[in-house]
């Protein structure tokens, strides 16, 4: 078993058979990450094959500041999101939509969900929702970097993300019934 | 909104370390796509691969000079083999001469020139001043001619094996000079198979609505050649029917790499929404609707300009007849959003205003 370093260093030398180490490593989390961005198969692929071959031309750019796995997944997310930056201002533009939705109040029991089922219905959200869902309840990043990321302001951020809840909580609760 | 907390929870939780195995496909595209370059190889940064960088470069260079004299080597021996044929000839000559027994001491003059300029005037001839035409100085002289010959003959035997020395030499020297070239060859292959092949590639297939106009891209290289005959990195085109544009991209080692991009249209149907209508009951444009096909998932939204939602559906064939909650909606400017999936399964959001008109 070679190590997490000792991979990096082989790649950054261009040596095949750490790229292929790394390649087994991260491509299983990876695309478990890239899936979450697109509702087929196939274009998940293609955003994980391109995100790879960025990380392996960079790698050099590697610094050992922070986590290996931080700066690929950061890498393998904004490769994603490039599929959508032709179209992200469309995603954004209407803000008037769904004025009087509501979020409803009723607890949810969360145990009964399958990843797949959770997955499933991440995949069903319309593109910016789901853009915005990822990158800040499961990604974790902040509103303020968001916008700076898709380019629109903290407010529309934070009000997809409100609204993209909405339409998870109503799949949610379709389920429960 | 503790809900919507619980929820971000539940599905942090849920895909903290989920994992999904991508079809090995990838890998292979992956695989094919990457390639060490040799700056990364020989990191100039480091002051030992600056050494072992410039070793090459000098060897390189050596190695080119050496090339040089070999050329001249067997320009030498071409000389050489030219001179002999010279000499051959020349002989022939004289031969010939022998055999028509010559009469003119020109000739024999000339003949004895041409073995002058040969033997490097290593032949003693007495050359006849006078009574040439007497038949005993001719007698004389042909038997000179022959005993030249004879020096001639041996000279010349003396010459090609000389030759024959130094051909063998020189190929010598160029068989030597040919195992140079070889490994300058080598070293050349094994460089440039290291050199940078800088990844190339080309936008994925694309499927498009007719009119739509669609930007085919190349990912790196330095120069290329469009099928369209642009020699640019991006193109726009606008196709009306499927077509197949291809690529000729070349990266700044030469290295070409073709690309087919192929470009779907699809006969999508735009929708047509009026921008004007007029609710009274006159049997012309009483409602507003859209007229669309092949389209799904169909969502409107009419909004007045305050902001009220006055109108929404989910059904293409219904529409909006100008009223709002019983009572008939002011005259004026109202917003719509339209939401559809369309035939090749995108999504699209139409926003626009009607007038209302009574």
């Amino acid at each position: 078993m070679i190590s997490e370093a000792e991979i990096i260093s082989g790649c950054v030398k261009g040596d095949k058979r750490a790229q292929k180490a790394l390649y087994d490593k991260y491509s299983a989390k990876m695309f478990g990450v890239c899936i979450r961005y697109f509702r087929s198969r196939d274009e998940a692929e293609d955003a994980l094959q391109e995100g790879f071959i960025k990380v392996f031309n960079n790698i050099d750019k590697f610094r050992n500041e922070g986590s290996f796995d931080g700066w690929i997944r950061r890498i393998i997310v904004n490769t994603a999101l490039n599929y959508y930056k032709s179209n992200l201002k469309h995603y954004y533009s209407v803000d008037y939509q769904e004025i009087e939705e509501n979020v409803e109040d009723t607890k949810l029991n969360f145990d009964n969900f399958s990843v797949e089922f959770l997955l499933s219905i991440i995949q069903s959200l319309p593109e910016g929702y789901r853009l915005i869902f990822n990158l800040y309840e499961i990604e974790g990043y902040n509103h303020k970097e968001i916008g700076e990321m898709l380019g629109i302001s903290i407010n529309t951020s934070k009000s997809q993300l409100m609204k993209s809840k909405i339409h998870l909580q109503k799949k949610l609760n379709k389920k429960i019934i | 909104m503790e809900q919507g907390k619980d929820m971000g929870d539940l599905f942090r939780e849920a895909f903290k370390d989920f994992e999904r195995k991508p079809s090995p496909k990838v890998w292979n595209n992956i695989e094919n796509t990457i390639k060490t370059p040799l700056y990364r190889k020989f990191n100039f940064s480091k002051p030992m691969n600056l050494i072992i960088g410039s070793a090459i470069i000098v060897s390189i260079m050596e190695i080119l000079y050496l090339v040089q004299p070999n050329k001249q080597q067997v320009n030498t021996q071409l000389q050489i083999k030219n001179t002999e044929v010279a000499e051959n000839k020349k002989q022939n000559i004289i031969t010939n001469e022998e055999n028509t027994v010559v009469s003119s001491p020109k000739i024999i003059n000339k003949s004895q020139k041409a073995a002058n300029i040969n033997t490097n005037n290593d032949l003693k001839i007495n050359i006849p001043k006078e009574n040439t035409t007497k038949r005993q100085n001719i007698k004389d002289l042909i038997a000179q001619a022959d005993n030249d010959q004879i020096i001639y003959e041996n000279q010349k035997k003396q010459n090609s094996a000389n030759t024959a020395a130094l051909a063998k030499t020189n190929t010598a020297i160029i068989n030597k000079s040919n195992n140079d070239n070889q490994n300058t060859i080598k070293n050349n292959t094994v460089i440039s198979k290291n050199n940078p092949v800088t990844e190339i590639s080309f936008s994925p297939d694309q499927t498009i609505c007719k009119g739509d106009k669609i930007k085919l891209s190349v990912n790196g290289g330095v120069s290329y050649l469009w099928s369209t005959g642009e020699k640019t990195q991006y193109i726009l085109v606008n196709p009306t029917s499927s077509i197949d544009y291809s690529v000729i991209a070349t990266d700044e080692n030469g290295n070409r790499k073709t690309g087919l991009i192929s470009v779907t249209v699809s006969n999508c149907n735009a929708p047509y929404i009026p921008n004007a209508f007029s609710p009274n009951s006159d049997g012309q444009s009483d409602i507003f609707k859209v007229y669309a096909n092949d389209i799904s998932k169909f969502e409107m939204v009419i909004v007045s300009r305050s902001g009220q939602v006055v109108y929404t559906s989910k059904n293409i064939n219904e529409g909006w007849d100008g009223n709002m909650k019983g009572k008939q909606a002011p005259e004026g400017v109202y917003l719509y959003t339209i939401k559809y999936t369309n035939e090749l399964n995108k999504e699209q959001i139409i926003t626009g205003h009607v007038t209302l008109i009574r």
